[in-house]
């Protein structure tokens, strides 16, 4: 083991793995960079230019790529309020405010280093994970995929912030918004008003386009100005003040981080998961006399950042060990490895394990090297959010206009995004959360489908399976929680009064 | 304002909530489970919701009636915000601006519409110079040529 994890060290270093490898992280991080064009379409046009490339180079460019385009994302998560990709779309709630009062740097700062040290984390995990992984994976089923869908929905009740109802009505209206589209057990075509477009219901990407970036330009047009104030520009905040953050916050790094390692391994609940999950307990955990979350918290972009880039990790676990991809991304990994002639399964774990190193060691490197070049530009970066908006804006839509067609090549997806942007524009104005939209959405099907395939496989005994006993307890805990804290808060304020 | 903007949009939600609720009881029985349940408890809600934003309203409006007669009113500053009307046709005609970029790169493609909307906008809204404004559409457009069309060899 320890012999295949040097060999693996040697063949990523080795020429042209490492400039392939250093093209990716240039790539990745643009791509990331340039709103709602992140995650599977970047991997899907990288694609071909693996097919003429070695085993390791492929690998090399792909993972690179790959590995660095939600890092890329972070940031324009954090300066313009738009997504790089649907995993960046937690980043939003808590980036976009802290850019607005002129600490772009800073959470520019936190977002790079919870991403690096998140991904090492995974890539670690990765590492001393292979010998067992087997058991590991097999004992997630469908009642465990339904019940973290569930603990999910009820972090609703934490993003509502100071209006409860408000919260749980949009959260409800994402639940409802995710059900459009064919049921995928009987096939039934739900809410789609005879519109083929509609069968595949409503895409994240430009769902999270129109709510948050499309919205928060309108916003900006209409009040005018820049979107931080010019009179903070001479306070800007510096990124190594971010990096200090993540080390202060560093038990909430961890807790993020093997959320994310978690999601990560357990195929089928996707990446978006994983960052409002590790959001949501970052707002169950916030401490007194912090920043409320939604406002500016800087662990509301810690959790998230390090969630995701630690979930890439645990999401190389059942894709290499299986062939089992955990995402749509894993998916164009998986057959990308098939063409280059890298079978998931025993060989990878057997003889070819130096290739299985060569993939950690890339995540590892790309992480790093991907959050190093972005925070030497970080401070550069965040000045653009001192720009005038009335010319900002207008690029940033027509980018984004490009980010969500780019999702099916439809019109449709425009579409959507401007239907969301109206709906997430007047959210905004009367303090509905978006962010309970968002997680509604996220995770109505995978709620859905896992309820009914629980049923069919274990009966209704599926709750009594131990780790969904565990995440009930958890769930009843954390909502309980919700609403004892407020209330719990006003009584001190009183006693304190 | 605020307070009609609360009514308006919450009775918009009590539409949609009341549409995914009829549309739903006419689905299959394994199909419309999740769906009503769901969206029944939304209908409920937001009906309260939009009994509490009319009670709010009732009580805004009451509020003003005893507030200092219009005549006695100070007259508002030019520097001050814009008036809720003249809020409300700013943001019409930004979403007017949106659709038109949509509706252009329908039925012309992001290659011309993207361009002639931002030249547009930066001139007649943003009120900047010709020249500023097709330098900023033609280096954005180039980019995107390059990028997309070049590096990536895809097209939009």
């Amino acid at each position: 083991m320890i012999e295949a994890l040097w060999d693996g060290l040697v063949l990523v270093f080795s020429w042209p793995a490492i400039g392939y490898m250093s093209i990716g992280v240039l790539f990745g991080l643009f791509m990331g960079f340039t709103p709602g064009i992140g995650g599977p379409v970047t991997l899907a046009l990288v694609l071909p230019f693996s097919f003429s490339l070695d085993e390791v180079s492929a690998v090399a460019f792909l993972l690179g790529t790959h590995s660095v385009v939600v890092t890329g994302g972070s940031v324009s998560a954090i300066l313009f309020g738009v997504p790089g990709a649907g995993p960046n779309a937690a980043t939003i709630i808590d980036g976009f405010p802290l850019a607005q009062r002129g600490e772009a740097g800073r959470a520019i700062g936190a977002a790079l280093t919870a991403s690096a040290l998140g991904g090492l984390f995974g890539t670690v995990v990765l590492a001393c994970i292979i010998p067992v992984l087997r058991p590991v994976v097999l004992v997630f089923g469908p009642p465990e995929f339904f019940m973290l869908a569930i603990l999910g929905v009820v972090f609703l009740a934490t993003l509502s912030g100071d209006e409860p109802l408000k919260g749980v009505i949009a959260g409800l209206l994402g639940l409802m918004i995710s059900l459009i589209g064919e049921e995928l057990i009987v096939g039934t075509k739900r809410y789609t008003f005879d519109l083929v477009y509609l069968w595949d219901g409503i895409k994240l990407v430009p769902a999270v386009i129109g709510l948050f970036a499309i919205a928060e330009m309108v916003d900006l047009l209409v009040k005018g100005g820049s979107i931080a104030k010019p009179e903070k520009q001479a306070a800007l905040s510096s990124p190594w003040t971010g990096m200090v953050d993540v080390f202060k916050h560093w038990g909430l790094f961890v807790r993020s981080c093997i959320l994310g390692v978690i999601i990560g391994i357990i195929p089928g609940l996707g990446g978006d998961v994983a960052c409002f999950l590790a959001y949501g307990q970052a707002a169950q955990t916030a401490k007194k006399g912090e920043v409320e979350y939604g406002k500016g918290n800087i662990g509301g972009v810690i959790a998230p950042e390090a969630a995701n880039n630690a979930k890439e990790g645990g999401a190389l676990v059942p894709t290499i060990a299986f062939g089992i991809p955990g995402s749509g991304s894993m998916a164009i990994l998986l057959g990308a490895l098939l063409i280059v002639g890298i079978t998931p399964g025993a060989a990878l774990l057997n003889e070819k394990l130096d290739i299985t190193f060569a993939m950690v060691w890339t995540l590892a490197i790309a992480n790093l090297g991907g959050a190093a070049i972005m925070m030497l530009m970080a401070k550069r970066l965040a000045k653009i959010t001192f720009l005038e908006g009335s010319v900002l804006a207008p690029i940033i839509i027509s980018v984004c206009f490009i980010g969500a067609y780019m999702t099916t090549n439809s019109m449709g997806d425009i579409i959507v995004a401007i239907v969301l942007g109206v709906i997430g524009y007047e959210m905004k104005r009367l303090n509905f959360s978006r962010a309970a939209l968002l997680l509604g959405l996220v995770l109505g099907r995978i709620v859905e489908q896992n309820l009914f395939l629980s049923i069919r496989i274990f009966g209704a005994d599926f709750i009594y399976r131990p780790i969904a006993m565990v995440l009930v307890v958890l769930s009843v805990l954390v909502m309980g929680w919700s609403f004892l804290k407020p209330v719990l808060q006003r009584r001190n304020e009183k006693h304190a009064g | 304002m605020k307070k009609a903007e609360e009514v308006g949009f919450a009775t918009l939600l009590v539409i949609i909530f009341a549409m995914f609720v009829i549309l739903g009881w006419g689905y299959a029985k394994r199909p419309r489970i999740v769906p009503l349940t769901l969206s029944i408890p939304g209908l409920a809600l937001s009906v309260i919701h939009l009994a509490n934003s009319i009670v709010k309203f009732k009580r805004a409006g009451k509020k003003q009636q005893t507030n200092v007669p219009e005549a006695s009113a100070p007259k508002p500053l030019r520097h001050q915000k814009l008036s809720p009307p003249g809020e409300n046709r700013k943001i019409l005609e930004i979403w007017a601006w949106i659709i038109s970029l949509a509706l252009g790169i329908n039925f012309f493609g992001f290659m011309i519409a993207i361009p002639i909307f931002l030249l547009a906008f930066l001139r007649f809204f943003a009120k900047r110079s010709w020249k500023i404004s097709t330098l900023i559409a033609a280096s954005f457009i180039l980019a995107v040529y390059l990028v997309f069309y070049v590096g990536l060899r895809t097209t939009l």
